[in-house]
């Protein structure tokens, strides 16, 4: 349940002769070198890929293929330690932090694929793979936060054409079926590449982010945990509980503040105040510490931090945010403290439900949303806040902000 | 006899597939390594020892579960009779 460790639910389920996954399709699915080759070998499409060893042969595989390229390590999650090797001047640096967050200390390489992101989640039910779960990620930050990668959110319904999102499925059953599950959860990370789906990852387990807890049943309708307790124990779930009911359009976003401690929280209730926000999740206390927004690396202590942009036409809705204050002598500190190869996951979720969600396909936005966008903390000082959504499918890089909203986008330091 | 739904790790989202399954009737065993995990402030009811025993009997057989810091039946997630 947003954790990975299928190893340990395997080997319960094994151990007591529970349903669930062999502790073969866990391993597989822990190791994303063993995964990829067993997808290649299966004829799952998956971007080029190799294990690196040593500099020298990043080195060597930087100089024959390119430098478009990401290093990562074998056997971790959350992005953690994962860098794109084209904003990299020093190798042997990325290659030591990728071993780093490698419990076997070992790395891997694979192309980079440009193209929109999707997260998916399905219940796989006597071989069968149903995927109600389907979102764009939202990657706007990728070049403030480069090389490291960090995902700030997503969409729900896809903006993706029907056509593509078929593919999408078929290749995340297609996966399922090559790591060997028969029954249980698979939440997959794809990006469409010139108009096919290549399989980053799959997971064998529930996925994290509020997900399948709350995404999907705002999207769908589809008492997704539901069905995924009922196929836990062993019991049935017919294809018509997994069928989609709605599309309601769902965004989340999470906020990255920047480093420093926490010295007063406040505003959430009035936060929640904002038509159609859902959830405002914020774990963060006084006296936390927020490390520098570098990956996925789930912290010790969460939090956010917004300061009233000054110069905004929406500075009263966005003053009714919740508001950290940090004292900025500790800014610094924490910097030092935390080192830049670690960082938090983003702190906040905000789900709106459709009543306020006023985007549609050509990227019109209302009042909700706006305020949304600016209520949210940007890192670096500003913020492409919002990607154009006008041409249907991202292609590579297609982040691009939309002028009316240049000009009113907060700016928070 | 209810069924026990057993959830490895007790982190925050793993707090909404708890009462869910609660809704659906079913007794929850949480695991996490870390006592202040949301999944596991509450107290452990003496009824839940007899669910969680073969599950504590597989960490001391085997060690086969080692990042088990903690065991709990969360005395809020007592089964309830699910609604007709």
């Amino acid at each position: 349940m947003a954790a990975d460790a299928p190893i340990t639910v395997a080997t319960v389920t094994t151990r007591l002769g529970l349903p669930g996954i062999s502790l073969a399709t866990a391993e597989l699915a822990c190791d994303k070198l063993t995964m990829k080759r067993r997808f290649s070998e299966r004829g799952v499409p998956v971007p080029w890929f190799a294990e690196i060893c040593t500099v020298q042969e990043l080195q060597r595989v930087a100089i024959e293929r390119g430098r478009n390229l990401v290093i990562k390590p074998v056997d971790s999650r959350g992005s953690r330690g994962v860098q794109r090797i084209a904003q990299i001047q020093d190798l042997a640096k990325a290659y030591a932090l990728a071993r780093s967050h490698s419990p076997t200390e070992r790395v891997m390489v694979e192309e980079y694929l440009d193209g929109p992101q999707v997260s998916t989640e399905s219940i796989v039910m006597e071989g069968r793979c149903y995927t109600p779960g389907f979102s764009d990620r939202n990657y706007e930050y990728l070049d403030t936060f480069a090389p490291f990668f960090i995902e700030n959110g997503g969409d729900l319904p896809s903006h993706l054409p029907p056509d593509i999102q078929t593919k999408v499925r078929d290749v995340v059953s297609k996966a399922a079926e090559a790591l060997g599950v028969t029954d249980g959860t698979v939440k997959g990370d794809i990006v469409v590449h010139n108009g096919e789906p290549y399989v980053i990852e799959l997971a064998a387990r529930l996925s994290g982010g509020f997900f399948c807890t709350r995404e999907i049943p705002l999207n769908t309708g589809v008492d997704f945990i539901g069905c995924a307790i009922k196929v836990a124990l062993g019991e049935s779930v017919s294809p018509e509980e997994l069928k989609p009911k709605t599309s309601a359009a769902v965004i989340q976003r999470y906020a990255f503040p920047k480093p420093g401690r926490v010295v007063s929280v406040s505003g959430a209730e009035e936060a929640m105040k904002i038509t159609g926000i859902t959830d405002v999740i914020i774990t963060a206390k006084p006296g936390d510490v927020i490390p520098p927004a570098v990956t996925n690396v789930p912290p010790p202590r969460w939090c956010w931090r917004r300061e009233p942009p000054a110069k905004l036409p929406w500075r009263r809705l966005t003053m009714r945010w919740p508001v950290y204050r940090l004292a900025s002598h500790e800014r610094a500190a924490a910097f030092s403290r935390h080192g830049s190869s670690h960082s938090y996951v983003a702190p906040i979720y905000i789900v709106p439900s459709q009543p306020c969600v006023l985007v549609d396909r050509r990227g019109t936005e209302g009042r909700g949303y706006r305020a949304l966008l600016l209520a949210l903390a940007t890192p670096g000082g500003s913020s492409r806040a919002y990607r154009d959504r006008s041409d249907g499918v991202h292609t590579g890089g297609n982040i691009q902000a939309r002028p009316s909203m240049d000009r009113e986008t907060a700016h928070t330091d | 006899m209810n069924k026990t739904l057993f959830i490895v790790s007790g982190g925050i989202e793993a707090v909404d597939a708890a009462k869910r399954a609660k809704e659906m009737g079913l007794y929850v065993v949480v695991s996490d390594r870390d006592p202040e995990a949301p999944d596991s402030l509450t107290q452990t009811p003496a009824s839940s020892q007899m669910s969680m025993a073969p599950l504590k009997r597989l960490r001391r057989r085997n060690g086969l579960v080692a990042r088990f810091a903690r065991l709990t039946a969360s005395s809020a997630w007592q089964p309830m009779r699910p609604s007709r």
